[in-house]
């Protein structure tokens, strides 16, 4: 299939291109302040950025995001605390330009700008620094990711191929989930909530001494499946058990050191699509998952001087993964080092080493394997990046790289440049463009997987064999990784009352994952089926692989748009709007499988947040997302709603309702096709919040 | 932060101009600093009621009153054509003690103060007046909100005990920032 740009997307090559030269002219035109803000600057933020902004020392301005060269959305405390949302996935929701879809009641498809799947590959999720992302499937387990989610300060997302400091598998976006110092959860602080879908519990204690702070909490959840496509109950249950703590210290010369630490064991549940080779092939039942682990993280870091700091974190993580049909046991260790020192006034230098050991092992059956089944990998990063100030401070221009090697680069060192521009055309207004290049590595299931992905019974109308055959997605050990670059512009409001956001962005991929036919095979034999026929008469069954190769690419594009007014003092309004397409699929493997269509090509949402008076707070969220058309899975308008109540300081009560409107319905479909769909179900619970001490 | 020699001698005024010409960074951090405090302590305010009592006729100015120096003054007065509540702000350096509880209907003591701020504090007692102190200096015990900086960020917290009877209502929003909250209040 040949690709002809359509005229669409040569028009908006055009309009970034010309963008450069507006830019510049629009340079000499603006007359904006000089970057010392002033009191009366700073009062046009939210009680939540004042809280955020950091005071520097260099003669600029206390910094806030108005001027930052990317994406950005921040997740505040308070959007977290009045949504009501139980999980990161649905915090995540609240942010343009992210593909939220809940797939069961334990697992999310998450992604930002496309390729979204229930193993997203191009999301890069961090917890206070650590990834989230697994190198098995590579994708972000959801049911794992849980923490006391009130703990959590805030969630800084930037959508577009993470600054160099996070590089690799950052390729559409990085998610960084901050958790508040333990100087900040002193006391004690439980929540309950319980509702129509089961309960869960929080209970936290922190303490605060001299120069050092702590906090512990424990964590448990039960809450119940949904429904399948006929109505009837699936047991896509989840049940979790947490335990974790933070001890933060504060060094009077400017040095702090963190020591975090979490662990979990539980179950998830699934609705899940079983395959043999015996009749009936195919059975839907409910299995379940059972899921460990634990992670220790230690980070250290010194202010030297106004302008220079030093940064080491370590961390080691656990977890594992139990199904009927496959077994994994991952390990990570990572150790980093991040500097940043000045350069003169106007330069702001940062560079960074780090060292990832991730081992592995698992066990295969039928269904699932993975070759070798252990193994080792080590992977050594770095970056380094310069941000200069220039026009007074009017403009902030990024440029950096981050280098990578990675046993699964085989001996190539992967390179990601990226430049970034912001510039302040008018007082709080700003202007922003960048142009970045990100890899995204292979994992261990691409390298060397093999899944089952379907079962054609015997004496098929158009291929009448006499044992069934088995479709299965098979690795290839010399898979490489995928690229893109990408061109990203924004036009950025903050003003007392209104605030603006609006990026539009151009990706090309390419070397993407494909698919193609192989030989198909008789097993056990292992005979190629069209050399000798014959061997179907000693088969159990034929074997269709279906090989992984890198010869996709295609072009993707999409404008994000998010606007935020203070109607009164009481009562805001948030609106967001996302858009994305993608060109047709250049493949140069025989399996086409035609446009993309795991992202919707709209999704508005519309957020309401309003104080009725000191002690009752009210959220609506609207939103609605257009139909996966390939998936069969249809647009769908969805409510959530939180009522709370303050009758005393140290209490409150909070009704919500999520998923109100579409009723039941389903969001997405697991590519793997392991799991039978799920339609996710309306839900209503109430959460208690009591602080003491 | 600065402080106000009592009296000057050549050599000192001469530090301080070389002070200020060579230290150019760390005025200008002092700067950054005090904004965000002025602008978080406008933001506060806009999250406590007063009693209606307190004031004659909705367009009565809500009258900020702050103990600090030059610099700290005009942080706030950078602020003063904002209202809260619908009511102009005001902006005047504090009176003696006594004069507080009729004058003021929030003071912001400043951490460099060398006076004992405890006679601010006792002042106000049981008055409608939201009291702001910087924590580890004087006036940071006994005030309502008490401000930090810790790791380059402002944080505040509320001490309910300090609101007894003060007939000041501090809305739930505001607790739930607050980095924590002390007391029980009435």
């Amino acid at each position: 299939m040949t690709c002809v740009a359509p005229p669409k997307i040569r028009l908006f090559h055009w309009l970034l291109t010309a963008l450069v030269p507006i830019f510049l002219s629009l340079l000499s035109v603006a007359s904006a302040q000089a970057a010392d803000k002033d009191s009366a600057d700073l009062a046009d933020l939210s009680l939540d950025e004042l809280l955020s902004t950091e005071i520097t020392t260099l003669s600029r301005k206390a910094e806030n995001l108005g001027s930052a060269p990317a994406a950005v959305h921040v997740i505040t405390q308070s959007d977290i605390r009045r949504s009501g949302a139980r999980s990161i996935p649905e915090l995540l929701r609240m942010v343009p330009g992210m593909q939220v879809a809940q797939i069961d009641g334990n697992k999310w498809a998450v992604t930002s700008r496309g390729a979204n799947g229930r193993f997203a590959n191009k999301l890069l999720v961090l917890m206070d620094g650590r990834t989230l992302y697994n190198p098995m499937l590579s994708g972000v387990h959801w049911d794992v990711q849980d923490t006391d989610i009130a703990a959590i300060e805030r969630i800084e997302v930037i959508r577009g191929p993470g600054a160099t400091m996070w590089g690799s598998n950052a390729v559409n976006g990085v998610v960084n989930i901050i958790t508040k110092h333990a100087a900040d959860t002193k006391g004690g602080n439980i929540g309950v909530a319980g509702g129509m879908d089961g309960y869960e519990t929080t209970v936290r204690y922190g303490a605060e001494a001299r120069d050092s702070a702590f906090r512990f909490f424990g964590k448990v959840l039960d809450r119940d499946g949904n429904i399948n496509m006929l109505g009837a109950d699936t047991e896509d249950y989840s049940e979790m058990l947490r335990f974790g703590g933070r001890y933060d210290w504060d060094g009077r010369d400017d040095s702090e050191f963190t020591l975090s630490f979490e662990t979990y064991s539980g179950e998830s549940g699934e609705y899940r699509i079983s395959r043999s080779i015996v009749p009936p092939y195919e059975t839907v039942s409910d299995t379940f998952t059972e899921i460990t682990g634990s992670f220790l993280m230690a980070t250290w870091s010194r202010d030297f001087s106004e302008n220079s700091g030093l940064q080491v974190r370590a961390y080691y993580d656990t977890h594992e993964r139990d199904v009927p049909t496959y077994t994994e046991d991952v390990e990570t260790f990572d150790v980093d080092i991040q500097h940043s020192f000045s350069v003169g006034e106007d330069h702001s230098l940062m560079w960074g080493v780090s060292y990832r050991r991730s081992s592995d092992e698992t066990t295969d059956t039928f269904e699932i394997s993975i070759v070798p089944a252990t193994a080792t990998r080590d992977r050594i990063s770095a970056f380094i990046q310069d941000e200069i100030s220039l026009l007074d401070g009017r403009a902030r221009l990024i440029f950096g790289s981050k280098f990578e090697h990675n046993e699964l680069s085989d001996d190539d060192l992967e390179i990601e440049p990226s430049v970034r521009l912001s510039v302040a055309v008018a007082e709080n207004q700003t202007l922003w463009a960048s142009v970045s290049q990100a890899v995204r590595m292979p994992s261990r299931g691409e390298r060397g997987g093999r899944v089952t992905t379907g079962i054609l019974p015997p004496g098929q109308p158009d291929f009448p064999l006499p044992v069934p055959t088995v479709l299965l997605i098979q690795g290839n050990a010399g898979m490489l990784s995928e690229d893109v670059i990408s061109f990203e512009a924004g036009y950025r409001i903050r003003n007392r009352e209104f605030q603006l956001d609006a990026a539009v962005f151009y990706n090309e991929f390419s070397n993407l994952r494909s698919l193609a036919l192989g030989a198909a095979t008789c097993a056990p034999s292992g005979v190629v089926l069209l050399l000798d026929p014959t061997c179907l008469s000693t088969s159990t069954h034929v074997q269709q692989p279906l090989i992984i190769g890198n010869d996709d690419k295609y072009d993707a594009m999409g404008a994000e748009l998010w606007v935020s007014r203070q109607m009164s003092e009481r009562w805001r309004l948030q609106g967001g709007y996302t858009y994305f397409e993608t060109s047709s699929i250049t493949s140069g493997a025989q399996l086409d499988l035609g446009v993309i269509e795991d992202s919707p090509d709209h999704q508005l949402s519309l957020r309401s947040s309003s104080d009725i008076n000191d002690s009752l707070e009210f959220d609506v969220m609207l939103r609605w997302v257009d139909a996966l058309e390939a998936q069969q899975i249809d647009a769908y308008t969805a409510l959530d709603l939180r009522l709370a109540w303050s009758p005393m300081p140290s209490l409150s009560v909070a009704a919500v309702a999520k998923n109100l409107i579409a009723g039941d319905h389903m969001e997405f479909m697991s590519e793997l096709v392991d799991l039978a769909p799920v339609q996710v179900e309306s839900s209503g619970f109430v959460e208690l919040r009591w602080q003491f001490q | 932060m600065t402080h106000r020699p009592q009296s000057v001698s050549f050599r000192c005024l001469l530090l301080a101009v070389l002070t200020l010409a060579a230290g150019n960074v760390v005025a200008k951090d002092s700067a950054a600093e005090i904004s965000v405090k002025a602008a978080i302590v406008h933001k506060i305010a806009k999250f406590v009621s007063w009693p209606d009592s307190r004031f004659d006729g909705s367009q009565q100015p809500l009258r900020f009153c702050v103990l600090g120096d030059a610099m700290v003054l005009q942080a706030f007065e950078k602020l003063s054509d904002r209202s809260i509540h619908g009511r102009p702000m005001l902006v005047l350096p504090a009176p003696e003690p006594t004069a507080v509880p009729s004058s003021c209907d929030v003071l912001y003591l400043d951490g460099a103060q060398q006076e004992s701020a405890d006679i601010w504090i006792d002042s106000v007692t049981g008055q409608p007046v939201l009291t702001f102190g910087e924590a580890g200096e004087p006036g940071g015990e006994g005030s309502i909100v008490t401000m930090m900086v810790r790791r380059n960020k402002v944080r505040f917290t509320i001490d309910l005990d300090a609101n007894k009877d003060t007939g000041l209502r501090i809305s739930a929003q505001l607790l739930q920032l607050a980095a924590s909250v002390g007391g029980s209040g009435s």
